[in-house]
């Protein structure tokens, strides 16, 4: 099946890593408004997206999270992810409250930045145990970005951190974004030992990788993204159409793994 | 969701299909990689690989002659590069912390057929870029009239003065995005006025509308398709190059219409001054 033949929001191509909103290294001329993302989504046959406010990363997640509501509410394929810190300093409401929210504003997904040069926080069960026994309960996925300074290089990854956070939450859906080619040796065996541990595909550009992947942790953890607007979608699109799986592994990471774990969020 | 018009190249890779293009790879590599993960990485993989996207012909240097082992390395990537005849073309590479091997090695490996270009690491072997022993690798360059590919060359000055030294030598700067995003625009101005420098796009990330603005300061017909296979995939740059808002004869000079021209003008070269 070619991309461009699968355009439906049913089956089509399902980005897990969107920005909306301008940023401090946005390359000139790259898309920050809602109508600019759909038209760059267009030119690649991208169906959908899960985006996040940039302003919510670069400059106070409250404001960015609202900022974003207003921004997608005319549109049906751009979905809203939240950034959250943790809440005890006030900075976000608490977790019930906060899921409220969410579910009153269709926001089925949550995106972390707890690297040093983001929100500077431990994502660990002692910092954050409220916010994710509660994601775990009501199965929303957590995208967790340490937005390493070298492209997604493995040191910036806090391995040991993530590992205790799976350990005890089990159940929580948490998807590593933009991790790079070079962390494979820590990536597999992290994703080996912990089943709910799910990959977008935006930056681990390993030669071949999608099919390692897939032999070593299958194609029902690795989720097609982007890192559009501030990358180009050409590069990350074309490893994926040119992998060598078979059609159902392909659509599996193209949308129909995120499909899936949108649709078994339960308030 | 509107129908976009998608040229030719675009529609290729939409439907994982090879290209139908000249497509020549003029920055890849052979064999395992010490620092991380390099997986099917044996030359009927890179091969395979190829074929899938339609390339027809990829200028690798081996890691092992990049880093601890040149002979060793050397002699595999040769070993490669004739088991697929125009398939894959050789780099040679010697460790320049040990010149007294550097004329015979480069020698011994450019007199077999398969290997056209030198290919420098400065940062593996942690040797300046206009050290004595990558001079005299510079030198047997413009002999030879061959291809240097280097990860680094230090400044674009000290580029312009090497590549007007060795002006017989086709000089490629790699990594050429990853540069110019760090605000080093002095590559972009050097290819334009050296004939005998050119720019290859390998890197594993593609800010929006990068290329596009090295190609709107230099013109297609400075830029070369290098991928830094198997580094990292191959897709990356086919995908960044196809996806470009610039013409399909943009893209396609880029992908390998430019180094193809360049292979026949060095090879007639060689043919006229008998070398």
């Amino acid at each position: 099946m070619t991309l461009g033949a699968a355009n439906s929001t049913t089956e089509g191509v399902f980005d897990c890593n969107c920005a909306l909103g301008s940023a401090s290294l946005l390359p000139e001329r790259a898309p920050c408004t809602a109508a600019d993302l759909l038209a760059e989504m267009d030119r690649f046959g991208i169906s959908e997206a899960l985006v996040y406010h940039n302003l919510a990363r670069e400059h106070d997640p409250a404001e960015g999270n609202s900022r974003l509501l207003r921004e997608v509410q005319r549109s049906q394929r751009l979905q809203p992810c939240w950034v959250l810190v943790p809440y005890q300093a006030g900075e976000i409401a608490a977790p019930k409250d906060l899921l409220c929210a969410m579910q009153d504003n269709g926001v089925q997904a949550v995106r972390v930045f707890p690297g040093r040069r983001d929100h500077r926080f431990p994502l660990r069960p002692w910092a954050m145990d409220e916010l994710l026994g509660m994601l775990q309960e009501c199965r929303v996925p957590l995208l967790v970005d340490y937005g390493a300074p070298i492209e997604g290089s493995a040191e910036t990854i806090d391995w040991d951190g993530l590992a205790e956070v799976c350990a005890r939450y089990q159940g929580l859906r948490l998807i590593l974004m933009g991790v790079g080619f070079r962390a494979t040796r820590c990536l597999i065996p992290f994703m080996q030992g912990f089943c709910n541990v799910h990959l977008d595909t935006s930056a681990y550009f390993v030669h071949r990788g999608l099919e390692l992947l897939c032999r070593c942790v299958g194609s029902d953890r690795l989720l097609f993204g982007s890192r559009l607007p501030r990358y180009a979608a050409g590069a990350p699109l074309t490893v994926l159409m040119y992998a060598e799986l078979s059609q159902t592994e392909r659509s599996l990471i193209w949308g129909g793994n995120l499909r899936r774990l949108l649709s078994e969020v339960a308030w | 969701m509107v129908r976009l018009s998608r040229d030719h190249l675009m529609q290729a890779a939409l439907a994982g299909q090879p290209l139908d293009a000249v497509v020549i790879d003029c920055h890849a590599h052979l064999g395992a990689y010490h620092n991380f993960t390099v997986p099917d990485h044996a030359p009927m993989d890179l091969v395979r690989e190829m074929d899938r996207y339609g390339i027809q012909q990829a200028w690798l240097s081996h890691f092992a002659a990049i880093g601890p082992d040149s002979q060793w390395g050397n002699d595999r990537l040769v070993e490669a590069c004739r088991a697929h005849p125009g398939r894959l073309v050789g780099y040679v590479a010697v460790n320049p912390n040990q010149p007294g091997q550097i004329r015979s090695e480069l020698e011994r490996c450019l007199d077999a057929d398969c290997v056209r270009g030198i290919k420098l690491h400065p940062a593996h072997h942690q040797y300046p870029v206009d050290g004595p022993a990558y001079r005299t690798m510079l030198a047997l360059a413009h002999e030879r009239r061959c291809f240097v590919l280097s990860h680094s060359w230090g400044s674009s000055a000290l580029l312009a003065e090497l590549s007007d030294q060795f002006c017989d030598a086709i000089f490629v700067v790699a990594h050429t995005p990853w540069l110019v995003a760090r605000g080093q625009q002095g590559w972009l101005s050097l290819a334009v006025h050296r004939e005998n420098v050119y720019l290859d796009t390998a890197t594993s990330w593609t800010l929006h509308g990068l290329l596009e603005m090295i190609v709107g300061e230099v013109g297609a017909g400075k830029v070369l398709f290098g991928s830094d296979m198997p580094f990292f995939s191959v897709g990356v740059q086919i995908g960044t190059i196809v996806f470009a808002r610039i013409s399909e004869q943009e893209k396609r000079l880029i992908l390998g219409l430019n180094m193809r021209r360049l292979i026949a003008e060095s090879k007639h070269s060689l043919d006229a001054s008998g070398a």
